[in-house]
């Protein structure tokens, strides 16, 4: 019995690629804030430089720092596609970014995507975010 | 002797096959099976989570009656239909976040997993040209209902690539209002077979046996390797079929249970629904 | 220096690791061997101690019965034996205690059946370990003084001790030496037997049956169990070392250990090396019972940490930190649960933190409903302070 459970036991991780969103990796952004609309039209999407939390992976609802046309700008992460899916937290087919500044108002003022409901928690920070979205998943 | 093990052995190719090949070859394999073993093949794809996982080194006996028995307690505090995966389903959730409490998804049944009240599914849709995909746990009391808009079942068992196939596979009306199925009688199949949109792809669908696919839009070098790569040998394993099994002296355990389920709690909630659509 | 010597070698101390050194007083010069106590336990039991009652028999091949005399030989161990549950009948019934302050009372032996999702009323996903809890009996009660005594008795403390059996074997199987335990109870000879420290007043009389209602619902418990074999390690898997690099030219030294020692000139006891792992007696202190169903005798516990595969035998008992202590709305049965027919346990019940399975789906309350209570709440605070 223990040498079959110890051969099915591997003895380093064989977990593929994860598609966490962390530095270097390329949003979407969603809304229709100028900046964001002339990056995503030239085909060069913002790239993380910094997450702010203590992982250093965002999720759903997490502020991000991207290099945007030569710019540095905080977003809020609206869309994640995680590769491991949680029970009742929405995986999306793209990472989307909504472009806010530093007091988390968003710098456009429409949102063409659903936007997850997990995102309702924290009205005190994203409150004007909030009203501009037109459809929560 | 050699029409038991025949029986035995369509059974369990017949509890693994696929939706498609039910409808082809399933169905006169199914015709010429004595009638328990007719209704197992049935109830162990209409109630996948009844069934305890095969592993032997986690099998006990009072588990899983009592885990059965939980889950039998659940379908009464709610009516938990008939799916399959690739039927078209409208699930709401309380959720403290939503601006009722209340928070509904509708969309196409992609995959089922785990035994037992770890069954979860996962339902997929396309909102406002966004692929969104929800897991649900199917016995969480969190699950205010769970409507099915449209039962059907899809060529596969395992609806994943539609990830990767063009939108309009995956989007199912938001509004849509649940359509009338034949309560008896064998489940339709939906023959649909989607086209790919290029590579890349989230996994090499070419390599998995999928037959719902009608334009893959890849050279031939992918189905070359996908032949070399693959194990045509596995199909004539018979101890992975075994080891994969519930054996049938535990699966009549469950449905006899089942059918007691059915005869009683099925039929309430089924008499409830048909009040309610003659209401609405 | 002689006597310090023959009380060296005469010591039953587990003894290794050795040091020279001249002896004093003496023309040539003889090294001595110091050697000093080892302080690293044993970690695991590959075999029974020696000063146990030797248990199974080597060879049951010699019997030689035939089919009806061995069905005779069942019957009677049916007769001699008390069945599962029934208590015993041959003594005047022992004087129940009664609970003080600081009282510990005896623990149950259950299997690990497995772990199974449950959610609480918030709507939160937990993960409850079943404990199975076997048909078991007390088979001998040891006073403190007698306990004292043993071989570890010292770490008694004043406590008296219980030695409770679970599940009945046929008696065929053993030895006679082993027999010979279960006489003074008279119940069937067992598979398990384990040790419970107890209180005085928590004595229980031998032969006396032990039941899942010995437990209350919201009670929190210790739980003693055997690891899951792993086998043989290396070092990296076996203690969480980070190993050497993957890449980068590193030659054979992936996950090796690393540097071994320090200026001691030796290798110190303890070091973290391979070796096996798993199989080993560990402690899980404090865990919640959410749910027990007195008619299947199982027991849910918080938590898939409960040591050992699917199974496996584990001992379960009080928590003993002030905080877990049950509260006095909530006491479980003092020693233990005696089962009566004109009360009867309940079938199934559940902690009020956790959702039953056949109650309505979980709602959440409005954010007007919410504000109304309050104020009706304020409200009534008011009227009662005028």
């Amino acid at each position: 019995m223990s040498f079959f459970t110890s051969q099915m036991r591997s003895a380093f991780s064989t977990s593929s690629c994860l598609l966490h969103i962390q530095t270097c990796t390329r949003l979407r952004v969603v809304d229709n804030s100028k900046i964001g609309k002339e990056a995503m039209q030239a085909g060069k999407p913002p790239k993380v430089i910094h997450v702010y939390n203590k992982k250093r992976k965002a999720d759903l609802g997490d502020r991000v720092l991207m290099a945007i046309r030569g710019e540095k700008k905080k977003g809020v992460v609206v869309g994640a596609k995680h590769k491991v899916q949680e029970v009742l937290r929405p995986r999306f087919d793209s990472n989307n970014v909504v472009l806010i500044d530093d007091s988390g108002n968003p710098l456009g003022n429409r949102i063409y995507v659903p936007l997850p409901m997990s995102l309702r928690a924290k009205k005190d920070q994203y409150n004007k975010l909030i009203s501009i979205a037109t459809r929560f998943v | 002797m050699a029409s038991w093990s025949l029986t035995q052995r369509g059974l369990s190719r017949g509890l693994r096959l696929s939706a498609s090949m039910h409808a082809s070859y399933g169905r006169r394999m199914t015709s010429s099976l004595p009638e328990h073993l007719r209704k197992a093949l049935a109830y162990s794809a209409m109630y996948p989570d009844l069934l305890p996982e095969p592993d032997l080194t986690r099998r006990n006996y009072v588990r899983e009656m009592l885990e059965r028995q939980d889950m039998l307690s659940r379908r009464r505090a709610i009516d938990i239909p008939e799916f399959y995966v690739g039927s078209y389903m409208s699930i709401t959730v309380s959720d403290q976040n939503a601006p009722g409490k209340k928070n509904t998804f509708v969309g196409i049944c992609i995959y089922r997993r785990n035994h037992g009240l770890r069954h979860q599914m996962a339902l997929r849709n396309i909102v406002e040209n966004e692929g969104i995909e929800m897991l649900y746990d199917l016995y969480s009391p969190i699950i205010l209902e769970i409507k099915v808009l449209r039962l059907q079942k899809r060529l596969d068992d395992d609806l994943r690539y539609l990830r990767d196939a063009l939108p309009e596979y995956s989007t199912v009306p938001w509004d849509m209002e649940p359509e009338p199925h034949r309560e008896q009688g064998s489940v339709p199949v939906d023959e649909t077979r989607v086209i790919m949109k290029p590579r890349p792809w989230t996994q090499r669908w070419e390599r998995k046996e999928l037959k719902g696919v009608k334009e893959w839009g890849l050279e031939d070098r992918f189905f070359k390797r996908a032949v070399e790569v693959s194990k045509p040998w596995e199909k004539y394993d018979l101890m992975k079929e075994y080891r994969c099994m519930v054996p049938l002296e535990d699966q009549y355990v469950v449905w006899k249970e089942v059918e007691e389920h059915r005869k009683t709690i099925e039929e309430e909630h089924k008499r409830s629904r048909r009040r309610k659509l003659l209401d609405a | 220096m002689s006597g310090l010597l023959t009380r060296l070698f005469s010591s039953q101390l587990q003894i290794s690791c050795s040091r020279l050194a001249p002896l004093a007083g003496t023309q040539c010069v003889q090294h001595l061997q110091i050697r000093e106590k080892s302080t690293k336990p044993k970690r695991r039991k590959v075999h029974p101690f020696h000063w146990w009652a030797p248990k199974n028999r080597a060879d049951m091949s010699e019997d030689l019965l035939t089919e009806k005399n061995q069905v005779f030989l069942q019957q009677v161990a049916e007769r001699i034996y008390l069945a599962p549950g029934e208590s015993p009948l041959n003594e005047e019934p022992w004087p129940i205690g009664t609970y003080q302050e600081g009282s510990r009372r005896t623990g149950i032996i259950a299997k690990k059946i497995g772990v199974v999702p449950m959610w609480l009323k918030s709507g939160k996903r937990v993960l409850a370990s079943m404990l199975h809890v076997c048909e078991q009996n007390v088979i001998t009660y040891m006073d403190p003084e007698t306990y004292a005594r043993t071989r570890f008795g010292f770490r008694g403390k004043g406590h008296g001790c219980l030695i409770v059996g679970a599940e009945s074997r046929d008696p065929t199987r053993f030895r006679q030496e082993y027999l010979d335990l279960f006489k003074e109870s008279g119940v069937a000879p067992k598979k398990k037997l384990t040790k419970f420290l107890v209180t005085p007043n928590a004595a229980l009389q031998p032969g006396t049956p032990l039941f899942a209602g010995h437990f209350k619902v919201g009670n929190y418990v210790n739980i003693y169990g055997k690891t899951i074999d792993r086998g043989f390690l290396g070092a990296k898997r076996r203690w969480g070392m980070k190993g050497g690099r993957a890449t980068h030219g590193t030659t054979k030294n992936h996950n090796r250990m690393g540097a071994m020692g320090g200026p001691r000139g030796r290798i110190l006891k303890g070091k973290k090396m391979g070796g096996h792992d798993g199989q080993e007696r560990r402690l899980l202190v404090g865990v919640k019972i959410l749910r027990i169903n007195y008619k299947h005798g199982v027991i849910y516990v918080r938590g898939p940490s409960v040591m050992g595969e699917i199974g496996a035998f584990v001992q379960i008992y009080d928590a003993l930190i002030p905080e877990k202590r049950p509260k006095e709305d909530n006491m479980p049965p003092f020693p233990t649960y005696f089962p009566a027919e004109t009360d009867p346990l309940p079938e199934d019940v559940f902690d009020e933190t956790v959702h039953p399975f056949d109650a309505p789906s979980i709602e959440f309350e409005q954010e007007v409903q919410v504000k109304r209570k309050l104020k009706v709440k304020a409200r009534a605070k008011a009227a009662g302070k005028r």
